[in-house]
């Protein structure tokens, strides 16, 4: 999927909540229809961003493993 | 030999946890954390369906003769500034006592930083340079009167904290059984929060952390004469003793125990569990601060956990089970503990957002 992100954190290498929390306040910020991209290794993340931002009423686009333990994921804010 | 039955025990007990806390993501911290921050109650239910289901397979064990039931004697300063400062310090750690001591395993540098130190700070709260408040908090200590030595650990003198049983001086089924009933109506009557992607769901997580915790507390007090489940404050300090020590001045030093068999075995099946799931990886934080943050966090928790006579598994995950006053007590002051310091590093509750 060939989406260009409005804006990229990178978040490997942090654990849970500290992902969870970046993305959350990196949305916050952002305007509605823009792509955030997140970078992260840590697994717990990529279970909880996508299922947080989507009960926060986010789209998310794209879980994507991008070698090992290590995941871009890409959010759409609504 | 005998000598390696009981390390080598706990090392398999250890070993089972730590394969379930890396496969189900379980972790205390968060299960505590996210029922504030992001109102999700997930991990809450496994941790509590594991305590409730405990409570009832303790109790029948206990009956059965396999295991006396072993609530640590409290004390009302321990548990209360014990118990917040383990629950703040877990925050600052990024994760409880279990949770750093798994994250070891999937080559997590900052929980090797925070696990050390937790085991280092809870050693000197034990028997280092805070032993005296330690001593002298022990004066408050309350033991349970007429705990009943069918089922309790008071047969040589022993004493234990004081539990529903024992103050309604009862028989301990019923609390077990109403405590166990309460939980089921909590965790069946409101909705879960939901998660598409979770390796296991919570209720299997329940289950599982259940049976492992009944395994270890039957080889422990059958092979290893340790009345407990799974523990993990203790182990630590007994690990790090183990290899610094020599034993009073003899060229012997003291040798790994069961819960220090425990706390190896987490981090020896955390890192098989990620390297069969491919998700052990070396993690460093870009920002070095993180492990300034955790080395506070891992001298706050060890001095908590010590001071409380306890951490998140001892008290919460095996504790809670004997529907005793000191581990309730404990679990929640661990939970304020968690909450304030949550609120001071990420903020307010996640506004808009659907249960």
């Amino acid at each position: 999927m060939d989406i260009k992100p409005t804006k990229t954190i990178d978040e490997c290498g942090e654990v849970c909540p500290i992902p969870d929390v970046d993305t959350k306040r990196a949305l916050s910020k952002m305007n509605s229809g823009e792509i955030l991209e997140v970078l992260i290794d840590y697994p717990l993340s990529k279970e909880r961003i996508p299922a947080t931002v989507e009960r926060m009423g986010h789209q998310v686009l794209l879980v994507e493993e991008t070698g090992p333990s290590a995941w871009r994921i890409l959010i759409k804010v609504k | 030999m005998n000598s390696l039955l009981g390390p080598s025990l706990g090392i398999l007990c250890g070993a089972i946890f730590g394969v379930i806390l890396q496969r189900g993501r379980v972790c205390f911290n968060s299960a505590f954390r996210d029922l504030y921050l992001t109102k999700d109650n997930f991990m809450f239910k496994g941790g509590l369906l594991a305590v409730a289901l405990s409570a009832i397979g303790f109790t029948a064990m206990a009956q059965f003769g396999l295991i006396k039931l072993a609530p640590s004697v409290p004390n009302w300063g321990g548990i209360i500034v014990g118990g917040l400062f383990f629950g703040m310090g877990m925050v600052l750690a990024g994760g409880c006592a279990s949770g750093m001591t798994y994250r070891i395993g999937e080559g997590n540098t900052v929980s090797i930083a925070a696990g050390l130190v937790f085991g280092l700070s809870a050693w000197a709260t034990n028997s280092g340079l805070l032993k005296p408040l330690t001593k002298w908090a022990a004066k408050l200590d309350f033991a349970a009167v007429n705990a009943d030595p069918t089922y309790y650990n008071v047969g040589t003198g022993g004493k234990i904290g004081p539990t529903a049983a024992t103050l309604l001086n009862i028989n301990p089924w019923i609390p077990a059984a109403v405590f166990a009933i309460l939980i089921f109506i909590y965790l069946f009557a409101t909705k879960t929060t939901r998660r598409e992607g979770a390796n296991m769901k919570w209720w299997v997580i329940g289950i599982a952390l259940t049976l492992v915790n009944m395994f270890t507390y039957y080889l422990s007090a059958k092979y290893a004469n340790r009345q407990y489940g799974l523990s993990i404050t203790s182990g630590w300090t007994n690990l790090l003793q183990a290899f610094t020590l020599s034993q009073n001045g003899a060229d012997k030093p003291p040798v790994v125990n069961f819960a220090g068999g425990i706390v190896l075995g987490v981090i020896i099946g955390a890192f098989l569990a990620a390297i069969v799931s491919k998700e052990f990886k070396w993690r460093v934080p870009k920002q070095g601060k993180y492990y300034a943050i955790a080395v506070v966090g891992g001298l706050l928790a060890g001095f908590g956990a010590s001071f409380a006579r306890g951490c998140n598994v001892g008290h919460f995950l095996t504790g809670a089970s004997f529907v005793s006053v000191g581990d309730t007590l404990a679990t929640v002051m661990f939970i304020l503990g968690n909450w304030f310091m949550t609120r001071i590093l990420f903020g307010k509750p996640y506004p808009n957002i659907e249960a």
